[in-house]
């Protein structure tokens, strides 16, 4: 942050340096001159929208489990080498790992991290690493419960917090986006952001209402529908929850 | 289409700011600096560039024409952007069928980005950069693998290196150094270091800003704010964008091909099994990578045989404001 505060600073010196010399007419910015033909294409991340995603038609099955990597900046497809509607980057809260849904030759179907809520899209498979994740995280609104199965056996059970009526956890199929420790905030040491968003907060705090897991500072909290959306957890779940592989589903439902 | 380049300052990015700093728009002309129009369907490549409050059309910029390569050398940037602080010693680039490069020599921005040489590759869509005694705010920058280092101190500065990036003509392109300037996301809600603090005095004078009693990112943003063009400052928007070195070629994956064979070229060839390894400044990319998949060009992802997923050890250390 040092360096990032002082240097970025100093350079705005040198940007705003250059206003102050010299004179003469103005011409049309040049085209994007980076990486040409995607440069257009918004990101997809937990901040965006993206119009156009199709969404998942499958939010209550899990997969098999596989998950993968953009090993590059890659153009998300609404199909498979059909239209390019949003590019996604290999790093988002650390490495992004999403998980696939459906594949196609050369093609993986992946959740997106993107509002809307259940937006998936299309990457190119040679510009992905893949691994599988033996877990899935159920949430049962209903009965305040979260299990962690490993190879389909219940590894853990937990009652939690959820959101309260006006400001409910969405349903559907989501997934593990990352895990961040914020040092401005004493309620969780350590917060896992999912790649789903309240659907009543379009902002929280200044972000985008991403929903997250973490702990709280009393047990109080559990069995109760009192949160603007996250899901709180007990401590000994949230550090078992922290050795869950990213890109691992999160299945969240009425029950 | 090759025209004179220019480098331009934004006028409309600085409406906002004239009456606060007394701006004028800017335009000076660079020989053998070229423009590309368009993002041609053909291996290309270019030395130089920025875009945002500043803009700085492609320099050196060559695309493939045929089996002949096309290259081009420039010599230094001409005493128009060594005023505002650019200077470089030669630039070259080079495209030809499945292979481009671009170098940079003696490469300083302001004595913020220092490199005796950056040179950029793209063969056969597969990336490279080689970083020779290159420096980012005094401090040693190394040649990272392709992809794999991202000094993201968001929202102030996001540097990355050797990024690659499939474009929807399916060809790579390879950044050698993209340099943005406050990448947007502001929170500002982080405390500023006491050593920060202490630098106040001197960033204030140099922009005629009084930041006395500022403890905040948010507080000092917000000055600065006044300082700059309308919008720099909106969180969508970055305010200005250095490219330094930009490869484009074919992988011929998009054919469905598998691989060409391992080319064993240069510095690159013996880091493509690293997927994530360490990213200063954020946390750790870690280091249990070493058995996964790298998807590999024209390989589907089977889930028999597929590497465990490992679990995650890169804890970044952020304000992210999820819901409570």
């Amino acid at each position: 942050m040092l360096w990032g505060a002082i240097g970025v600073v100093v350079v705005l010196v040198a940007v705003v340096g250059f206003f102050m010399f010299g004179g003469g007419q103005s011409t049309p910015p040049p085209a994007d001159s980076g990486s040409g033909t995607t440069g257009a294409l918004p990101l997809s991340n937990t901040f965006t929208t993206i119009e156009g995603a199709p969404l998942d038609t499958e939010a209550t099955s899990t997969t098999e489990g596989l998950v993968v990597h953009p090993v590059r900046t890659t153009p998300v497809h609404a199909s498979p080498g059909g239209k390019a509607i949003a590019q996604i980057e290999p790093q988002q809260f650390g490495p992004t790992w999403l998980p696939v849904i459906g594949q196609q030759p050369d093609w993986v179907q992946v959740l997106l991290p993107s509002k809307p809520n259940a937006s998936t899209g299309w990457i190119r498979a040679a510009d992905t690493e893949h691994v599988i994740t033996h877990h899935v995280i159920k949430v049962h609104l209903k009965s305040m419960k979260m299990e962690l199965t490993e190879k389909g056996k219940s590894v853990g059970n937990w009652s939690i917090g959820i959101g309260k009526p006006e400001a409910p956890t969405p349903t559907g199929r989501t997934f593990l986006l990352g895990q961040f420790k914020d040092p401005k905030q004493s309620f969780s040491p350590v917060i896992i952001p999912l790649g789903t968003h309240s659907p009543t907060l379009d902002t929280f705090g200044g972000g985008p209402g991403t929903v997250g897991i973490h702990g709280w500072p009393s047990d109080d909290v559990l069995g109760k529908a009192s949160s603007d959306g996250c899901i709180r957890v007990p401590a000994d779940a949230l550090a078992k929850l922290t050795e869950v592989p990213l890109g691992t589903l999160v299945m969240i439902d009425e029950n | 289409m090759k025209t004179e380049g220019t480098i331009n300052v934004n006028s409309r990015k600085l409406a906002g700011a004239s009456a606060a700093i007394g701006a004028f728009a800017v335009t000076a002309m660079l020989l053998g600096a070229t423009t590309a129009v368009a993002a041609p369907e053909a291996e290309h490549a270019f030395a130089l560039s920025a875009s945002g409050i500043l803009d700085i059309e492609p320099i050196s910029y060559v695309e493939a024409n045929g089996d002949t390569p096309v290259t081009k050398e420039l010599v230094g940037l001409g005493s128009a952007a060594e005023d505002f602080g650019i200077s470089a010693g030669v630039l070259t680039a080079e495209a030809k069928p499945g292979y481009s490069e671009s170098t940079v020599a003696k490469l300083n921005i302001k004595d913020l980005l220092k490199a005796e040489l950056v040179k950029t590759w793209c063969d056969h869509g597969k990336g490279g950069l080689e970083l020779v005694n290159a420096e980012l705010l005094g401090k040693q920058l190394k040649t990272p693998t392709i992809n794999d280092k991202v000094i993201d101190l968001s929202p102030i500065l996001r540097v990355s290196l050797g990024e690659e990036t499939r474009n929807a003509d399916d060809s790579i392109t390879v950044t050698g150094i993209k340099a943005e300037l406050l990448p947007g996301r502001a929170t500002g809600e982080e405390e500023l270091s006491e050593e920060e603090k202490a630098a106040l005095p001197a960033v204030a004078d140099l922009l005629n800003l009084d930041l006395a009693g500022e403890s905040t990112v948010s507080g000092l943003l917000g000055k600065l704010q006044g300082a700059l063009p309308a919008g720099v400052l909106e969180r969508t928007e970055t305010a200005q964008t250095i490219t330094v070195g930009s490869a484009t070629c074919f992988d011929g994956a998009a054919d469905g091909n598998t691989d060409e064979d391992n080319d064993g070229n240069g510095n690159n060839g013996g880091d493509n099994g690293n997927g994530n390894g360490d990213d200063d400044g954020d946390g750790d990319g870690n280091g249990n990578d070493g058995n996964k998949d790298r998807g590999g060009e024209g390989r589907d992802p089977q889930v028999k045989g597929a590497s465990v997923a490992p679990a995650p050890t890169a804890v970044l250390g952020a304000t992210v404001p999820v819901t409570h």
